[in-house]
C-alpha cells in the first residue's frame, strides 16, 4: 500500500483536463509576463489587432492548404511586422493603422470562410479556443514558448523599463530602443497567436492585459508587478478551468472572468494617480 | 574625464525646414554651458545631435580620445512617471541587465545608494517613481545620468514642472557636482536667472548662434532683445528678481 496517495479532484481525473491545466499554467504566465510591458507601452489595441489577424490566417491557410496554426502565425507575424514598419513611416497614428489593418484582416477572413461553409467549425474553435483538444505536442510547444518568454524577459526587462520611462534617455544608455520595441511587438504577437488557439481570439488580449493590470494595482515595485501578474494569471488559469468544468462553460472566457474578478478585488489597492510637484 | 565639444557649420533639417542653421560653437571643457532661446529655437535638437540621435550636416567633434559617455537628464513632462518601478529598480536598470525579479547584486545596490546620497534623496530609494515630487524626480534623473560616469552632462529644461524650491535645490546640486567633477555640462533652459547664477558661459540660440560669451556679462538687454524680441523686458525683470532673491550669493565665477 503506497504511503502517499496523490488524489486528484474529480474534475482533474480525465487526462484531457490534466493536459488543459498544464497548457493554461504555461500560456497564462507567459501572457502575463509580456502583459506587464503591454500595459506600460499601451499596446492593448495592438495585441487585439494581432489576435484578430487570425481570421485572415485561417482563410490563408485554407487557400494554401496549410494547417490553420501556421496560417495564423504567418499572417499574424506579417501584420505585426507591417504595423511596426508602417507606424514609423506613416503620418497616421498607430491606433488608426491598427484599426485599418484589423478591418482588413477580419473582413477578408470572414468573406473567404463564409464562402466555404465547411470551414465555419474551424472558425468557431478559433473564436473560443480549443483547450480540451490539447495534445502532447502542443504541451511541448507551450513549454518551449514559456521558457523562451522567460529568457526574453531576462534580457529585455530592464531595457524595456528604461524605454517606457523615456525613450531618448534609454538611448543615451546605449540601448537600441527600436530593436527592443520591435522584439517586444513580435514576441507579443508570437505568444498571442499561439495562445489564442487555446484561449480563443475573443479572450486572448484580456489574459494579456487583466493580470498585468491587477499586478500593477497590488505592487509597489517592478519586481512586485511582475510577480503579482504571474500569480494572478496562474490563479485565474487554475480557478477558471475548474469553474468552467463545473459550469460546463467556455474555458477561455471563464479563465478571463476569474481574472477580471481578481482585478476588481485589487482596485482598492491601486496606487493614487496624483503626482506632486 | 571631461570633454570639450566643437561644432562647425552644423545644420539639421527636417524635410524642407531648417532646425539648426550653420551652428559654429565650442563648449568648453569642464565648464557649465547654458543654451537659451525661445520655443522652437532648436535647443533640444542640439542636445539630440550631441547624443547622436539626429543626422546632421557639418562637423561635430567630441574630443577625448574615445567615444565619450554622455549623461542625459530629459524634460520632466516628457517622462512617463507611471511606470511601476521603484527608484532603486529604475537606477539599477541603467547599471545591469539582470531584472529586479532575479534579485539585485550588492555592487549595484551600493552604487545606487551612493548616487542617491550624492543627490540628497537616499531615503527615497524604495519609493515608486510616481510617488516622488517633481524636484525629487529630477534629482533621481540626475543620479541616473551621473551613474553613467559621464564625460559630458546634458540637462534639457531640468526645472520644467518643478517648484521654485525644488528648482533651486536642483541647480545648486548641479553646480556642486560640476565643481567636484569639472564635468563639461550643457544646460538648456528658459530661466535667465538660473543662467545668470549658475552658468559659466551662455549661448543664445535661435536656429543660429546669436551670441555667446561668459555669463552673466553676456545677458545684456540688447542680447536678450535680439533673442526673445519684445518679451525680453520681462525676462530681464525675471533675471533681476532672481538675483535679488539670491543677493549675496556668489556667481559661478565668484562674482555677481
Amino acid at each position: 500500500m503506497p504511503l502517499l496517495t496523490l488524489s486528484l479532484p474529480s474534475w482533474l481525473e480525465p487526462p484531457f483536463m490534466q493536459r488543459a491545466l498544464l497548457a493554461l499554467l504555461l500560456i497564462a504566465p507567459a501572457l502575463a509576463a509580456l502583459g506587464v510591458h503591454v500595459v506600460a507601452f499601451r499596446m492593448a489595441f495592438y495585441a487585439h489587432g494581432v489576435s484578430h489577424s487570425a481570421f485572415s490566417g485561417i482563410a490563408v491557410a485554407m487557400l494554401l492548404s496549410l494547417a490553420p496554426r501556421w496560417g495564423m502565425l504567418a499572417v499574424g507575424l506579417a501584420m505585426a511586422l507591417g504595423l511596426v514598419l508602417l507606424s514609423r513611416k506613416s503620418d497616421l497614428s498607430r491606433d488608426v493603422l491598427i484599426g485599418v489593418l484589423l478591418a482588413i484582416m477580419v473582413s477578408f477572413g470572414i468573406v473567404v470562410v463564409s464562402a466555404q461553409k465547411q470551414l465555419l467549425q474551424g472558425f468557431q474553435s478559433a473564436l473560443y479556443g480549443d483547450i480540451l483538444g490539447i495534445g502532447t505536442g502542443d504541451l511541448v510547444l507551450l513549454a518551449g514558448l514559456f521558457a523562451a518568454t522567460i529568457v526574453f524577459e531576462s534580457f529585455a526587462f530592464n531595457r524595456l523599463t528604461l524605454i517606457a520611462v523615456h525613450e531618448p534617455m534609454a538611448r543615451s544608455h546605449g540601448i537600441h530602443t527600436r530593436l527592443w520595441e520591435t522584439l517586444l511587438a513580435l514576441w507579443v504577437a508570437v505568444v498571442v497567436l499561439i495562445g489564442l488557439q487555446i484561449i480563443g481570439i475573443l479572450m486572448i488580449t484580456s489574459l494579456l492585459i487583466v493580470p498585468a493590470a491587477a499586478g500593477r494595482n497590488l505592487a509597489r515595485s517592478a519586481a512586485g508587478t511582475f510577480a503579482w501578474s504571474l500569480l494572478i494569471s496562474l490563479i485565474s488559469a487554475g480557478g477558471g478551468l475548474a469553474l468552467s468544468y463545473a459550469l460546463d462553460s467556455s474555458t477561455g472566457a471563464t479563465v478571463v472572468l476569474v481574472a477580471t474578478v481578481l482585478f476588481l478585488l485589487t482596485l482598492p489597492f491601486a496606487p493614487r494617480r496624483v503626482q506632486r510637484t | 574625464m571631461s570633454v570639450p565639444v566643437h561644432m562647425e557649420n552644423l545644420t539639421v533639417r527636417a524635410g524642407e525646414q531648417v532646425i539648426l542653421d550653420h551652428v559654429t560653437l565650442t563648449l568648453e571643457e569642464g565648464k557649465l554651458n547654458a543654451i537659451i532661446g525661445p520655443n522652437g529655437a532648436g535647443k533640444t535638437t542640439l542636445l539630440h545631435v550631441l547624443l547622436g540621435f539626429v543626422p546632421h550636416e557639418g562637423l561635430l567633434r567630441l574630443d577625448g580620445g574615445r567615444r565619450p559617455r554622455i549623461g542625459f537628464v530629459p524634460q520632466q513632462p516628457a517622462v512617463d512617471r507611471s511606470t511601476p518601478a521603484t527608484v532603486c529598480e529604475f537606477l539599477a536598470a541603467g547599471l545591469t541587465r539582470r531584472p529586479p525579479w532575479l534579485g539585485r547584486g550588492k555592487t549595484v545596490r551600493a552604487r545606487v545608494e551612493s548616487a542617491l546620497e550624492d543627490v540628497g534623496i537616499a531615503d527615497r530609494m524604495r519609493r515608486r517613481l510616481g510617488d516622488l515630487s517633481g524636484g525629487e524626480f529630477q534629482r533621481m534623473m540626475l543620479a541616473q545620468a551621473l551613474l553613467r560616469e559621464p564625460d559630458l552632462l546634458l540637462l534639457d529644461e531640468p526645472n520644467t514642472g518643478v517648484d521654485i524650491t525644488g528648482a533651486q535645490l536642483f541647480c545648486g546640486l548641479v553646480e556642486k557636482i560640476h565643481k567636484a567633477r569639472s564635468l563639461t555640462t550643457v544646460l538648456v533652459t528658459h530661466d535667465i536667472g538660473v543662467v545668470a547664477d549658475h552658468a559659466h558661459r551662455v549661448i543664445g540660440l535661435n536656429k543660429k548662434v546669436l551670441f555667446e560669451g561668459p555669463s552673466p556679462d553676456t545677458l545684456t538687454p540688447e542680447n536678450l532683445m535680439l533673442l526673445f524680441g519684445p518679451h525680453s523686458n520681462k525676462l530681464a525683470v525675471a533675471r533681476d528678481t532672481h538675483h535679488s532673491l539670491h543677493r549675496g550669493r556668489p556667481g559661478p565665477e565668484g562674482g555677481k
